[in-house]
C-alpha cells in the first residue's frame, strides 16, 4: 500500500479509473466499430480541445452542467478554463465560428472523454468516454431519422440485441405546459415532478387551473408505446407547438419505417430530461440487462445561434463504458485484442525468433517476445497471467535443431512441430 | 464482433419482472396490494429468513430487502420495480420513476425537541440528530440556518435526552414514541407514503408489463 507522509490515501480520485488491457481492448473495439459506422454514413472525425474558456463555452451549456464542470485558471491569461463537459456544444461552437463559411450540411463524429462532477450513482463516472456524431445544417425529419438509423446500426454492429430507442419530442411537452402560463420556476417544478413520473405531485402543482386542460396534461404520462399512441397524443393536443411536434414525430417515424427500423422504436412522449439546448426530437437508447440509458441524443436547433451563427442540428452520443457493460451483460466478447503468441528463443543467436515474429505479425497475429532470461516454466505462467493464447519455444535443449515447441496456454497442451511449418 | 438478430417474437413473450419489497411496516400492505392485482405470493410473512419468493405463474420474482436498499436495487436495474417510503426517496434522491403514490404507510418527517427546551438555542449553533442527513441539510439550508447534523442509525429520540443534540429530525406515524420521551414537534418537514418505483430502462424495455402493473395497481388503490 502506498502511503503519503505516513497516511493511507487513495491513489486515484473518485469517478475515474484505469482501463486495464482486457477492458481497454473492449473499449478500443467499440470505438473502432462505431467510428467505422459513422464513416460509412459520410461523417468525418473531429477532435475538439480538452479544455476551453469557460466564458466562451458556457454560452452553449446549461447552468447545471457548468456547475458540474471542473474549472481552473489559465496560467497565461488569468481567465477561467473548463475541462470539456460536453462535446456537442464544442462542435456547435466550432461549426458556428471557424466553419461558419463552409457549405452545409456538415457531418462530424468523435470519440472523446468529457468530465463531469457527478454524485456517485448507477453507471456514472466523472470521466465519461463518449462516441457520437452531429449532423449540422439540416432541419428536416430525414436528418433525425438518419441519426437514429446510425444509432441502431452501431448497436447491431457490436452485436447488442434487445434494445429500444425511446423517441420523443420536447416540443410536445413544452406546448402543453405553456398553456398554463406558469413562471419559469413553477415550470421547472412541474418538469422535475413530471420527469420522475410523480403525477400526483404534478396534479398538485397544477390545481386551480382549468380542469379539462389539467386532465389533458396529466394524460401525457400515459403516452409511451408503439405508433398507436400518436393518435392518442393528437387527441389531447390543445396547441400549435404540440401538434407540430406530433407531426414531426410521425414524419421521422415514417422514414424509420423506410429504413426498416420501426421495430426498435418506442414512442415516448413522457420523457422530458436532457439538456436545455434540445429543441425537437429526443431519443434515449435502452438495452436489456442495463438499468439506465446507454446513449442519448436529439435535435438542438437553437444551440449554434448562441455562438453567433444560427443553424439547425441534430446528434447523439453513446457512453462507451455503458456499452461495455451492455456487451458484458449479454455475453458478447469482442474479437480483437489480446496477444496471440509469445516467442521464447533459448538460442544465443535470435535470428529465428526475429524472423518468426515478423512473419506471424505480417499474417495479422499479435506477437510478443519473451526476451527476459528465465525458466520455461516461468515464461509459461507469465503467458497465462497475461492471457497470451500460445507460446512458441525455440532452441531449448530437448528440441531438435529444426523443431519448435508449441504450447497452448489454456489447456497446457504441448506439441513439437517443425519450425518450417510455423512460417506457412 | 458477433451479430445476433433482434427477434420480434423474443420481445413479445411474457417478460419476467423482479420486484423489491421492503422489510418492515410496508411489507404486509405491499403483499396485499400485489395479491389484489392477481400476483399472489405465499409465505413471505411467515418465513422471515427467506429473501427471494417466486410467483412462476406470473413470471414475477419478489426480493425482500431493507427499505433503504430498495431505491438502489431499482436504480441499477437489479430490480425492475419496488415499493418504498417517500422518506427514503427524499433522502437518497435516486434516479428512478415514482409513478404511483400508494397511499399507505403514512408518516411525517418532523423536527422535534424536548418539551422543556425553552429559549436556550437563540444564536447558538444547533445540533440535530437524524437518520436523514440529506433531508435535514436541505431543509435547514433552505431556511438559511447552519446546523450541525449528527447521523444516527436508530432510536433518534434518545439523542436530546442524553445531551447529544438539541433537536431531532425523524419519521413519526402516531407520535407516541416522541411523547413517551418528552419530545414535542416544532416543525413539519414533509409527509411520506409508500411509493411504487420503477427502473428507467425497465419502463422502456419491459413497457408492456410495467404499464399493465401500473394500470392494475391504479385500479385497486
Amino acid at each position: 500500500m502506498l502511503t503519503l507522509n505516513g497516511t493511507i490515501k487513495s491513489l486515484t480520485p473518485k469517478g475515474v479509473g484505469t482501463f486495464f488491457p482486457e477492458r481497454a481492448a473492449k473499449k478500443r473495439g467499440i470505438e473502432e466499430s462505431l467510428l467505422s459506422v459513422f464513416l460509412k454514413w459520410g461523417f468525418q472525425e473531429i477532435v475538439t480541445p480538452g479544455f476551453e474558456y469557460l466564458d466562451v463555452l458556457s454560452e452553449g451549456i446549461d447552468e447545471e452542467l457548468i456547475d458540474k464542470s471542473y474549472k481552473f485558471i489559465d496560467r497565461g491569461t488569468g481567465r477561467i478554463l473548463v475541462l470539456r463537459p460536453d462535446i456537442t456544444s464544442q462542435i456547435a461552437r466550432i461549426a458556428a465560428t471557424s466553419l461558419a463559411e463552409k457549405p452545409g450540411p456538415m457531418r462530424f463524429c468523435y470519440s472523446a472523454n468529457v468530465f463531469r462532477y457527478e454524485e456517485e450513482h448507477a453507471g456514472r463516472q466523472r470521466e465519461i468516454f463518449q462516441i457520437g456524431g452531429e449532423l449540422l445544417g439540416i432541419d428536416l425529419p430525414e436528418a433525425d431519422a438518419e441519426m437514429i438509423a446510425i444509432a441502431v446500426e452501431s448497436l447491431k454492429k457490436i452485436g447488442l440485441r434487445d434494445f429500444e430507442i425511446a423517441m420523443g419530442h420536447i416540443g410536445f411537452f413544452k406546448g402543453m405546459l405553456n398553456g398554463f402560463g406558469l413562471d419559469s420556476q413553477a415550470e421547472g417544478k412541474v418538469r422535475d415532478a413530471f420527469s420522475k413520473k410523480e403525477m400526483l405531485k404534478v396534479e398538485g402543482l397544477l390545481t386551480g387551473f382549468n380542469k379539462a386542460k389539467r386532465e389533458r396534461f396529466l394524460k401525457i404520462s400515459e403516452l409511451f408505446g408503439k405508433e398507436e399512441i400518436l393518435d392518442r397524443a393528437e387527441a389531447i393536443c390543445d396547441n400549435k407547438e404540440s401538434r407540430a411536434a406530433i407531426r414531426n414525430i410521425m414524419d421521422v417515424y415514417r422514414i424509420l419505417k423506410l429504413y426498416g427500423l420501426d421495430e426498435y422504436i418506442l414512442i415516448d412522449l413522457t420523457e422530458v430530461r436532457g439538456f436545455d439546448y434540445y429543441s425537437g426530437i429526443l431519443f434515449e437508447v435502452f438495452v436489456k440487462g442495463i438499468g439506465y440509458e446507454i446513449g442519448s441524443g436529439g435535435r438542438y436547433d437553437g444551440l449554434l445561434s448562441r455562438f453567433g451563427q444560427p443553424s439547425p442540428a441534430t446528434g447523439f452520443a453513446f457512453n462507451v463504458e455503458r456499452l461495455i457493460a451492455a456487451m458484458e451483460a449479454q455475453g458478447i466478447e469482442p474479437e480483437n485484442g489480446g496477444v496471440d503468441f509469445l516467442i521464447i528463443d533459448f538460442n544465443k543467436d535470435k535470428t529465428n525468433a526475429i524472423k518468426l515474429a515478423k512473419t506471424l505479425r505480417e499474417k495479422g497475429y499479435n506477437v510478443a517476445r519473451d526476451i527476459i532470461k528465465r525458466d520455461l516454466k516461468d515464461s509459461v505462467s507469465y503467458a497465462k497471467e497475461w492471457r497470451i493464447a500460445k507460446v512458441i519455444v525455440l532452441g531449448s535443449r530437448e528440441l531438435k535443431r529444426d523443431e519448435a515447441l508449441l504450447i497452448d496456454t489454456a489447456g497446457d497442451k504441448r506439441k513439437r512441430i517443425k519450425i518450417d511449418q510455423l512460417f506457412i | 464482433m458477433k451479430k445476433i438478430k433482434n427477434k420480434e417474437s423474443e420481445k413479445d413473450r411474457l417478460e419476467s419482472l423482479t420486484i423489491a419489497l421492503p422489510k418492515g411496516k410496508l411489507l404486509e400492505p405491499s403483499i396485499k396490494l400485489f395479491s389484489q392485482i392477481g400476483i399472489k405470493v405465499k409465505g413471505v410473512l411467515k418465513d422471515t429468513r427467506k429473501l427471494i419468493f417466486d410467483v412462476p405463474a406470473k413470471d414475477v420474482r419478489f426480493l425482500i430487502i431493507r427499505a433503504i436498499d430498495v431505491p438502489t436495487y431499482v436504480e441499477y436495474g437489479a430490480c425492475d420495480m419496488g415499493i418504498v417510503g417517500k422518506d427514503v426517496l427524499m433522502e437518497q434522491e435516486k434516479d428512478v420513476y415514482e409513478p404511483i403514490d400508494l397511499g399507505y404507510g403514512y408518516c411525517q418527517i418532523i423536527v422535534a425537541e424536548p418539551q422543556d427546551a425553552g429559549l436556550q438555542k437563540a444564536g447558538s449553533r444547533i445540533r440535530i440528530a437524524t437518520k436523514y442527513p440529506n433531508i435535514t441539510e436541505r431543509y435547514f439550508s433552505q431556511k438559511g440556518l447552519q446546523v450541525e447534523i449528527i447521523k444516527l442509525y436508530g432510536s433518534i429520540e434518545l439523542a436530546p435526552l442524553m445531551g447529544l443534540s438539541e433537536q431531532i429530525v425523524d419519521l413519526i406515524s402516531t407520535g407516541r414514541t416522541l411523547k413517551e420521551n418528552g419530545l414535542v414537534v416544532v416543525e413539519r418537514v414533509a409527509e411520506s407514503t409508500a411509493r411504487l418505483i420503477v427502473n428507467r430502462a425497465s419502463m422502456k424495455i419491459k413497457y408492456k408489463r410495467v404499464k399493465e402493473i401500473i394500470e392494475d395497481v391504479k385500479k385497486v388503490i
